[in-house]
């Protein structure tokens, strides 16, 4: 699993929900998480300074800062973070398999979790030269493996990127945009 | 739409691309290796598929499907079965990060039943129910939801996989113990019936 | 192909992916502390503010005070560790000055400092200098309030949970605090014998239970008003508290046994041994904060409650 991710700890989330009354009902799925928020809720409430905006954007959970007292998920209006219990991130018993012996140690037991933007790939497939975005080596994850093409990932301060210009096009717009955190994650409307 | 990357993910596109056809037509063929397979099955004195190799037919005909069901009024819905999106045809259903995955989705778990037939029989979201058949029943949680057929319940059966080692932890239901394996509701592919005529009550 | 003996169950799974979903990432340790240090502070700080306004003759009571003080929040402090994930990093926990729990940290800890300042000069050196000692209670009076305000105000700047969210949650704590701390203070006191207690300070110790009393009830019912009124997840609050599953904490806990109950007895002058109202009325501030914390849910995403439901 890319990042790692401990059992039970959910980086992004689909919300699966219906709409109107039988017969006129409506699927709806809405993936959310962590939205990269410029004016972060949990950057302010973090008491370490381990939830940090980098200069890219991207807000990372600095694991050896984090003491797990849990304010920056009490303050996340999206509930975008999770609480790691587990010291060992293995799904079947005992110990771990190879994959998840090579991610272990990464997130501590009691420390909080989230999306990274999948930070690592952006930074090594950047340092190769790739385009987070348009190649998938430095593109996150979740973008990837959409099977309808759902998700797009780039540049907001660029105005001629992919994703800037379908937010132009469609109306892109945050979710619970009145709360002022500013989110990175733009929703195209149907 | 997606990245450029994704793009070629979908077989139309390769087919245009290596300039292939999609077989047609699909009826005749089907007529022909109907007749096909009578004659084998004759000529070695095998009477048991008959009823079945009557369906190989171009255009089909009209059969009074519910009735093939000779079960009292008392069982008023239909129990069908779908499939979930995330585990397909179920050989993974022990793969723990895919269980994650379909918890998230509507239908995993439980029986869905449509609100109003759950109000009728006093069924909250949640509620443990009896799924009965007249060969047994089944006991499951309700997923209360809109899009179901108010006659119908939906059982994501999985073909059963619901049994294998991790997936039989989690309780979720599985219709097989409550329907029967017959040649009377077997179709000519060889696809039993997925549906049977229940009652469903509060537990 | 798995050749392990014994896989996770399902189930476990299953548990671990539907955990989180219970809402709940503060427990009962954090009701703990929100209680404990409210009523630390509370009972330090109104000890130090009577003997501010008695001319420093109330050292017995700024003594019960310290002690009180020091322990309730001592031990809402340990109980905070406790709670931490990683507690053995607690020392990072003043790391970042724009966070409430790093300002937090450091006021809570000065007021451990002064409550304990407070302690060793009354067994060691009670005939310190009045103006030095009147400067510690100063500062003990300022803590005091400063400790019982930040409380509130950690709940109250969550913007995205709409029943906290509002000026009057700080407001409410500080009422709070001082009515658990004044019932605690004036319980041991009436307690303790050989104590030197000046009339005025006596006097004011009676009457203001009542009017802290009077005064939290009457900003309890305009909290539930205004929470009526407001965004959906303060709505549920509100109705969790007044006939959902927070019924009994509400009107059991904090409206009838930690306001009414006790403003009765000590308007009517019944005769009950202090120490039982002021156990009423702790209980009922204990129930405040867990009512509080409990009922604070976040306002949804789309499809969020929906999902909620359906999850298995």
């Amino acid at each position: 699993m890319e990042n790692f991710v401990p059992p039970g700890v959910f980086f992004t989330r689909v919300n699966d929900y219906e709409a109107g009354t039988y017969p006129h009902v409506q699927r709806h799925f809405l993936p959310v998480g962590c939205m990269h928020c410029k004016d972060a809720p949990c950057v302010q409430a973090c008491p370490s300074g381990a939830s940090a905006r980098r200069q890219d954007g991207i807000v990372l959970v600095d694991q050896n800062l984090c003491v797990g007292c849990r304010y920056c998920m009490v303050v996340c209006p999206y509930g975008a973070r999770d609480f790691n219990e587990e010291s060992n991130a293995a799904y079947f018993g005992p110990g771990p398999t190879p994959s998840e012996a090579f991610g272990a140690g990464r997130y501590p037991k009691g420390s909080v979790v989230k999306c990274t933007f999948c930070a690592d790939r952006i930074d090594e497939a950047g340092s190769r030269g790739l385009t987070p975005g348009v190649d998938r080596d430095a593109t996150p994850a979740c973008v990837g493996s959409c099977i309808a093409g759902a998700r797009f990932f780039g540049d907001l301060d660029d105005e001629d990127s992919l994703v800037c210009q379908l937010i132009r096009a469609r109306g892109g717009k945050p979710l619970q945009e009145e709360l002022g955190t500013e989110p990175s994650v733009y929703y195209l409307p149907r | 739409m997606g990245p450029a990357f994704l793009r070629p993910w979908y077989l139309h596109a390769l087919m245009v691309k290596m300039g292939l056809r999609y077989e047609l037509p699909y009826q005749e063929r089907l007529k022909r290796i109907g007749e096909d397979l009578g004659e084998r099955l004759h000529s070695v004195g095998s009477h048991f598929w008959d009823d079945q190799l009557r369906e190989y037919q171009a255009m089909p005909e009209w059969h009074d499907f519910p009735g093939l069901w000779d079960t009292g009024p008392e069982y008023d819905l239909w129990l069908i079965t779908c499939r979930s999106m995330q585990f397909a045809w179920g050989g993974n259903v022990g793969i723990p990060a895919l269980i994650e995955a379909a918890s998230m989705a509507i239908g995993h778990g439980g029986i869905s039943l449509n609100t109003s037939t759950a109000r009728a029989r006093g069924i909250k979201n949640g509620d443990d129910i009896w799924v009965e058949s007249p060969v047994g029943r089944l006991k499951a949680k309700a997923v209360v939801r809109e899009g179901v057929h108010p006659e119908v319940v939906v059982a994501t059966h999985m073909f059963g996989h619901w049994r294998t080692p991790v997936a039989k932890e989690l309780g979720w239901p599985s219709m097989n113990p409550i329907t029967r394996l017959s040649y009377k509701l077997t179709d000519e592919t060889g696809g039993t019936s997925d549906h049977v005529r229940v009652k469903v009550y509060k537990a | 192909m798995l050749s392990r003996k014994n896989p996770r169950s399902g189930a476990e799974i299953l548990r671990f992916a539907q955990n989180d979903r219970k809402g709940e990432i503060w427990g009962l340790k954090v009701v703990g502390y929100l209680f404990l240090a409210g009523l630390g502070s509370g009972a330090f700080g109104a000890a130090a503010g009577l003997d501010l306004h008695t001319n420093g003759q109330s050292r017995d009571l700024t003594n019960i005070g310290a002690w009180i003080g020091l322990l309730g929040v001592g031990v809402g402090a340990l109980l905070l560790l406790w709670d931490l994930g990683m507690p053995h990093r607690f020392f990072r926990l003043v790391g970042n000055k724009s966070s409430l729990i790093s300002a937090g940290t450091v006021i809570l800890t000065v007021l451990l400092v002064l409550a304990s300042i407070t302690i060793i000069v009354a067994v060691f050196s009670p005939g310190i200098s009045p103006t030095v000692y009147r400067a510690l209670m100063v500062l003990a009076a300022g803590f005091g309030l400063a400790t019982s305000i930040y409380v509130g105000f950690l709940l109250a700047v969550v913007k995205c949970r709409p029943f906290w969210n509002t000026p009057l949650l700080p407001l409410l704590f500080v009422v709070s605090s001082f009515s658990t701390g004044v019932s605690a203070l004036s319980s041991v006191a009436s307690t303790a014998s050989g104590l030197r207690v000046p009339a005025a300070a006596a006097d004011i110790l009676s009457s203001g239970e009542v009017l802290l009393l009077g005064l939290e009830l009457v900003m309890v019912a305009f909290y539930v008003a205004t929470m009526e009124n407001a965004l959906p997840q303060a709505r549920i609050a509100v109705r969790r508290w007044v006939r959902g599953d927070l019924a009994a904490v509400f009107w059991l806990g904090i409206v009838v046994g930690g306001l009414m109950l006790p403003l009765v007895l000590m308007v009517a002058g019944v005769l009950v041994p202090p120490p039982l109202v002021a156990i009423l009325i702790l209980a009922g501030g204990f129930s405040l904060r867990y009512g509080v914390l409990s009922a604070g849910a976040r306002s949804l995403v789309p499809g969020e409650a929906q999902q909620a439901a359906f999850v298995r």
